[in-house]
């Protein structure tokens, strides 16, 4: 099985053939360092004159990236560590976002992130930013995660982009083994693919035979919301559905609306700050689609991210936090 | 026990590690946070430390690379010890165990059933063994399963013999559908009492072998002075998987829409208001009233008429004296106390203690002696 850093590769290399005018933008990318987190190694070597490194200026090379895209280029910008994203926003969000919809051109660019911590890397470059450009209109906010095709979710990102997308990346998964695509399992839970592209994921611990919680999470909370589903099953018979998003904005309603309609109970978890965030975006979605469904949101804790790794379990959401917050959502219940 | 040691993953740069060498010798002695080998990835040499004392064994050979976070030693209290964790761990991979709820596992351990004949999608649940049982005709005679409707009496142990135990052994005997099995208590000066006619069978420490004898279907806790206590039996009764009951007297009133958790005992004359919820594990003394639209937690234990107005809100493992009034929207913390007579309709924070100063005085009636 190939691990998630070798599948963005993959994904990143497909479309470099498929498409003469993909072209990858970024710190550090050329071999033999091959980026930061070794997800371009190779790439240059094989397409020299498409993969081009460049000084460290996110603003300058973001709108670079925006006049290729204006001028019929398909370009992949990787932003080194997410935190630098806020960098590049005022290209994003005042002009790549805006350009496609007041001239109507296609402005295909992909600005790739990895965001989040767990790796003792500190409060500037462990954080998960994505919220920042949650309900940018023109702006794609899409989360992959470990269960996905990630292969063909970038490959298909970059060729079929026609407006901006920030494709966010989570650090912990680059080691992690990516998901045979079309795998129906990962044991103990079976897997529906949702969405009109399939990318919304719906995942039972028990074949969907029975839900008391809906579970929303994406990116490095995935494996995270598994662990806790997991547990929560095997402690106190509570069987939870767990959705792993994919697409955050715009947003897509379904299987989360479905699932929430059965389970009347949603907790969501992310690894940003939790207030004003993703979390609270899709609770006051489902509160007006689901009205009385009962719902909480976990995030991270109130502090800066600290590198020492204690400290940082300390602030980032842990398994036992998802068990908690959904057992005390169900409290009182009489199931 | 033993303990494996794994190298973590330091920098993103890596795949793998080489294990340059090992400073401590196989089946040697070692000590906490001593360094048993150094391992070098692209970026860095790692010494790895043992997890604590003990004899260490060896797995991966120098110069061999290894995986993150999969073992390359372990630490164990004894040389067999480790060489049968060595063994186990280059034989071929276990047998995978069934995933099954802590529940289904309590449950098919008690019927004699290999887990591993259910057929199920994903994790076994409680559900599964009963249909599993059905099936083969082993559930539905004898005392069955609380959740079997073939046996509606179900067998109830009653957790402390003391003076709570008394009220939940007399709330119980007004139900025809319950048998009180009997009471487990740590005071030994109490083993040959009976409590209403239970017998009091032993310490708290048997309950698990109880349970897995089939003893009962059931328990509640009866301690009702210290929700600490209450709170330990309770969660010492969960890790055997064992349901709990609800103790409520007949002359409790529990209104529509009212939740109610598992393991509370609810006294004579109680009431719980529509849409209110009360969590696990609560002991509501007689002439209580959780009204309309509460939130009572888990774990707490009240005197005579505490009575809340609506939407207050009690934490878990909170007192309350005796004659209490809580007004509308009031809230307690978790872990506080209210001492008897309040009224009271602000948030106590938790951990926090809610005195009251009142001042009463006896003074004897024929003050002036002459009769």
């Amino acid at each position: 099985m190939r691990d998630c850093r070798q599948a963005l590769h993959d994904g990143l290399a497909r479309a470099l053939e498929s498409d003469a005018k993909v072209i990858l933008l970024g710190e550090d990318l050329v071999d033999p360092y091959g980026g930061a987190f070794k997800v371009t190694r190779g790439l240059s070597t094989a397409h020299p004159q498409r993969v081009i490194q460049t000084p460290i200026s996110e603003a300058g090379f973001t709108g670079l990236a925006t006049g290729l895209a204006l001028g019929g280029w398909r370009p992949v910008v990787e932003i080194m560590f997410g935190d630098f994203t806020t960098l590049c926003v005022d290209q994003l969000v005042n002009h790549a976002a805006k350009f496609h919809r007041i001239y109507g051109i296609p402005v295909p660019l992909i600005l790739r992130a990895p965001m989040g911590g767990r790796r003792g890397y500190g409060p500037t470059h462990s954080q998960s930013l994505e919220t920042l450009f949650l309900g940018i209109d023109g702006l794609a906010v899409v989360s992959a995660n470990e269960l996905l095709p990630l292969d063909q979710l970038l490959s298909e990102s970059i060729l079929q982009a026609r407006g901006p997308v920030l494709f966010v990346e989570n650090k912990s998964m680059y080691g992690r083994p990516n998901l045979e695509p079309d795998a129906d399992r990962i044991d103990p839970f079976a897997i529906r693919r949702e969405g009109s592209s399939g990318r919304e994921l719906l995942l039972s611990p028990c074949g969907f035979s029975r839900a008391d919680l809906t579970i929303a999470a994406h990116g490095g909370m995935v494996p995270i919301a598994l662990e806790a589903a997991t547990a929560l099953a095997m402690e106190d018979e509570i069987f939870a559905e767990v959705h792993a998003a994919c697409e955050l904005f715009p947003w897509v309603p379904d299987p989360l609306s479905a699932s929430v309609s059965r389970t009347r109970a949603l907790l969501t978890c992310e690894e940003s700050f939790p207030e004003f965030g993703w979390g609270t975006g899709i609770a006051a979605k489902l509160h007006e689609a689901v009205p009385g469904a009962r719902i909480a949101r976990i995030g991270s804790r109130s502090g800066s991210i600290p590198a020492m790794r204690t400290a940082e379990e300390r602030i980032l959401p842990q398994v036992r936090d998802l068990v908690e917050a959904a057992r005390n959502l169900l409290k009182g219940d009489t199931r | 026990m033993i303990i494996a040691i794994e190298v973590a993953r330091q920098d993103s740069n890596s795949e793998d590690f080489l294990l340059v060498s090992w400073l401590m010798p196989d089946l040697s002695q070692v000590r906490k946070g001593q360094v048993v080998c150094l391992a070098e990835t692209q970026k860095t040499v790692i010494e790895v430390e043992a997890p604590c004392d003990g004899v260490l064994v060896q797995l991966l050979p120098e110069s061999h690379r290894g995986r993150f976070n999969a073992p390359v030693a372990a630490v164990g209290k004894d040389e067999p010890e480790c060489l049968g964790w060595r063994d186990s761990m280059r034989s071929a991979p276990a047998k995978s165990e069934v995933a099954a709820t802590r529940k289904a596992k309590s449950l098919a351990e008690r019927h004699g059933i290999d887990l591993a004949e259910i057929v199920a999608q994903g994790i076994v649940g409680e559900k599964e063994v009963e249909d599993h049982l059905r099936a083969k005709g082993l559930l539905g005679n004898s005392w069955g399963h609380p959740g079997d409707l073939a046996s509606p009496r179900r067998r109830v142990l009653v957790i402390g013999a003391g003076l709570g135990a008394m009220q939940a052994v007399d709330i119980l005997l007004n139900d025809p559908l319950v048998e009180v099995v009997g009471c487990l208590d740590d005071d030994t000066s109490l083993a040959a009492v009976r409590i209403l006619g239970a017998p009091v069978l032993g310490t708290v420490s048997i309950v698990g072998e109880l349970w897995k004898r089939g003893a009962f279907d059931q328990a509640v806790v009866a301690v009702s002075n210290d929700v600490h206590i209450r709170r330990r039996l309770f969660l010492a009764c969960k890790e055997h998987g064992i349901p709990m009951a609800n103790a409520i007297d007949p002359t409790a009133r529990i209104q529509r829409g009212a939740k109610l958790g598992e393991g509370n005992v609810i006294c004579a004359h109680c009431h719980v208001g529509v849409g209110a919820s009360l969590g696990d594990n609560n002991f509501l003394s007689a002439y209580c009233s959780a009204e309309h639209h509460t939130r009572w937690g888990s774990h707490i234990s009240t005197g005579p008429g505490c009575l809340t107005s609506a939407l207050v809100e009690v934490g878990d493992l909170v007192r309350l004296g005796t004659g209490i009034f809580l007004e509308p929207g009031a809230s307690l913390g978790e872990g506080s106390v209210v001492a008897s007579g309040a009224v009271f309709g602000g948030h106590l924070k938790p951990g926090h203690i809610l005195k009251v100063s009142t001042r009463t005085q006896a003074i004897p009636l024929d003050r002036g002696g002459a009769k």
